[in-house]
């Protein structure tokens, strides 16, 4: 399974490549399943549970609507402390200063833990293309890495991958025997990515929290693969979206509470470090980056998908992602989260995702901060579907509305579509036309209409 | 020029501010009964891979010797390990450490997971090198959930502290738990009886 790039990204076309391999799909699907039910067992541990995200998604909207104030604040804070902070407005300037930091302190080699803006920015390739070495240091990110592909999930970036395929990279790229064991392989990358940290020049690593009352980076991880690198480098770049300010180290309680039993199913993960001021020694520099984030705040219907806190779980639950994959989005962040996300980017790219999705709700349902996920993939709909639909959609709906705004139309069709169920042709019926036929049967016309049948019911003629 | 960034990224911000929302107060939640906290962080220690020893201070430096490896570190007083923290200025120094004993300020009931500062620490780097990570949480010391603790910690911030719940793990091999991928392998609670 690889990931595509295409100019427009086509859901359905590259979910159909997916389910191609029906084996992999039905596995894809149980896999994501049981994250989960494991997500379903930690939230019912908890009694306050719903309460916790009622604030979680108050205290969000709060930050949001003083974001200026708190962003100053945060950066008081956090200068007083010895941190220095660096502004971008779009993913090239963000990218411009990690390399400008790097290349000015002569760092050839840099150790990155999971950060879903950095890949947003594409930092990798542009480092790499100026001849800096960037070794991903989570175990699924460094699997990918290894392959030459993006993540496929936020949260577990190699879910996609059986263990024979993650054994056969091994073997290929780092010649390891085959057939190695998860163990056998964890040790070998524990080996080879300790060396890494001992030398790196940098470590480059996201921000799950921001506390702006006391300038403080939190930063959550099971393998403490962002610790290793940051407490060893004598440089630690720290790559932030605005948004992921939080007033108050108290609310951390609520948000860390809900982030990791929303994400794995775990209480809490292994290591969350909170770090307030470098380490004697060391250079600390946040990218504070916009990229799009201001713009969306002004969007009345969108703005509160920028209380998202990255946790995935609406792609574990999600009945299209589970049966699509991470790449038939085609986009950094995937899922019901992605599709509302990448059209504020850019709507002529991603203009599709918002119909990847069958609006059941489940993502709203999941969501530790209450993101209407669903209302928004609908409203997504009706902002792109005029601007982009092919003429041949636009005339069927347009059809569709002149049939359903009077019912003696609506009735008329429907006595010729079971007349024709029953009479025309299968290759008439079946033709390149009928998308829905094209993996299932369309039923038998019946003579009469409900209506007609419940009429006779009740009045016996 | 990098304060132009700054100004046009706070212009936007202020320009496309949403309806103001007043920030809400947390509530208390239901506290776990004085009984009940030791066992239930007990039960998330094991839970989550990570061992509990039970004891007495007086008997620490006994109950840990058969434990410990060539190489360890202490920070706590009146116990000395073979490696000198304090001693070390930059932290690739610590390598080859093979352990690190030292307190931890505050165990959490709900999660298993205990409060680490750069004190107890020494180096921030120490905790994430070792092989096997064992702290010493007075049994007094575990509250019932991170909304507690975090009281506790913000009346008196630091700047500089973490969570560790369990030895560091993976399940990003088709959801495979392995333990020991970058950092400890082993992770223990020493509970202290005080």
């Amino acid at each position: 399974m690889e990931f595509v790039a295409l100019p427009v990204i086509d859901h359905s076309r590259l979910a159909e490549r997916f389910l191609q391999e029906t084996d992999r799909a039905s596995w894809h699907e149980a896999l994501l399943w049981q994250v989960r039910l494991k997500r379903d067992c930690a939230a019912a541990e908890v009694p306050e549970w719903e309460t916790l995200r009622q604030l979680a998604s108050e205290i969000k909207a709060h930050v949001l609507s003083h974001l200026d104030a708190y962003l100053e604040q945060f950066e008081a804070q956090a200068r007083a402390n010895g941190i220095q902070l660096h502004w971008a407005q779009d993913a090239a300037a963000h990218n411009r200063i990690v390399y400008e930091l790097l290349a000015q302190r002569n760092v050839h080699h840099v150790v990155k833990s999971k950060s879903m803006l950095t890949e947003e920015c594409g930092l990798n390739p542009y480092l790499e293309a100026r001849g800096i070495e960037v070794i991903d240091t989570d175990l699924g990110e460094r699997i990918m890495q290894l392959l030459q592909q993006p993540p496929s999930h936020i949260v577990t970036p190699a879910i996609h991958l059986r263990r024979e395929e993650v054994a056969r990279v091994f073997q290929e790229k780092l010649g390891v025997p085959q057939d190695l064991s998860p163990e056998e392989l964890v040790a070998v990358v524990r080996r080879l990515l300790r060396q890494k940290f001992l030398e790196a020049g940098a470590a480059i690593t996201g921000v799950n929290f921001a506390v702006a009352e006391t300038g403080t980076l939190v930063i959550c991880t099971n393998e403490g693969n962002a610790d290793l690198g940051m407490h060893l480098a004598p440089v630690h770049i720290a790559a932030m979206g605005i948004e992921k300010l939080i007033p108050r180290l108290i609310d951390l309680g609520v948000f860390l509470r809900l982030l990791a039993r929303s994400a794995t199913g775990q209480p809490i993960t292994v290591y969350t470090t909170h770090i307030g001021r470098p380490r004697l020694g060391q250079e600390l520099h946040v990218v504070l980056v916009d990229n799009g984030r201001s713009r969306r705040l002004g969007l009345p219907r969108f703005w509160t998908a920028l209380k998202c806190i990255r946790c995935g779980a609406c792609m574990n639950t999600c009945p299209v992602y589970r049966r699509s994959g991470g790449y038939s989005y085609g986009a950094p962040i995937p899922g019901p989260i992605g599709a509302i996300l990448m059209p504020s980017y850019d709507a002529p790219r991603y203009h599709l995702l918002p119909y990847a999705s069958s609006l059941c709700g489940s993502c709203r349902e999941v969501c530790p901060v209450g993101i209407d996920i669903d209302e928004q993939l609908y409203a997504w709909r009706q902002e792109v579907g005029l601007q982009y639909a092919s003429w041949s959609k636009r005339q069927a709906m347009r059809l569709a509305a002149w049939l359903l705004c009077a019912p003696w139309r609506y009735r008329w069709a429907g006595k010729l579509l079971r007349w024709a169920l029953r009479h025309l042709p299968r290759w008439l019926l079946y033709g390149p036309w009928n998308v829905w036929g094209q993996s299932r049967e369309l039923p038998k016309g019946p003579r009469k209409s409900f209506l007609e049948g419940y009429v006779k019911q009740q009045t016996g003629h | 020029m990098a304060n132009a960034a700054r100004r046009h990224i706070l212009e936007a911000v202020r320009q496309n501010l949403p309806q103001k929302v007043p920030l809400p107060n947390i509530p208390h939640f239901t506290r776990t009964t004085e009984e009940h906290l030791r066992a239930r962080f007990i039960e998330k220690v094991r839970k989550a891979g990570g061992e509990v020893w039970e004891t007495s201070h007086v008997s620490l430096d006994a109950m840990l010797a058969p434990h410990l490896p060539g190489q360890w570190a202490s920070t706590i007083p009146g116990l000395e390990g073979s490696v000198q923290l304090h001693a070390v200025e930059d932290p690739h120094a610590l390598a080859d450490l093979e352990a690190l004993v030292c307190w931890a300020r505050l165990g959490v009931a709900e999660n298993g997971a205990v409060w680490l500062d750069e004190e107890a620490l020494g180096q921030r780097a120490a905790a994430f090198l070792v092989d096997h990570l064992i702290v010493v949480l007075e049994a007094s010391r575990i509250v019932t959930d991170l909304h507690e603790a975090y009281a506790v910690l913000a009346s008196r911030w630091q700047g500089f502290g973490l969570w560790v719940a369990g030895p560091s793990k993976t399940a990003d091999i088709e959801q495979t738990l392995v333990h020991g991928v970058h950092g400890p392998r082993r992770f223990t609670v020493v509970l202290a009886n005080a």
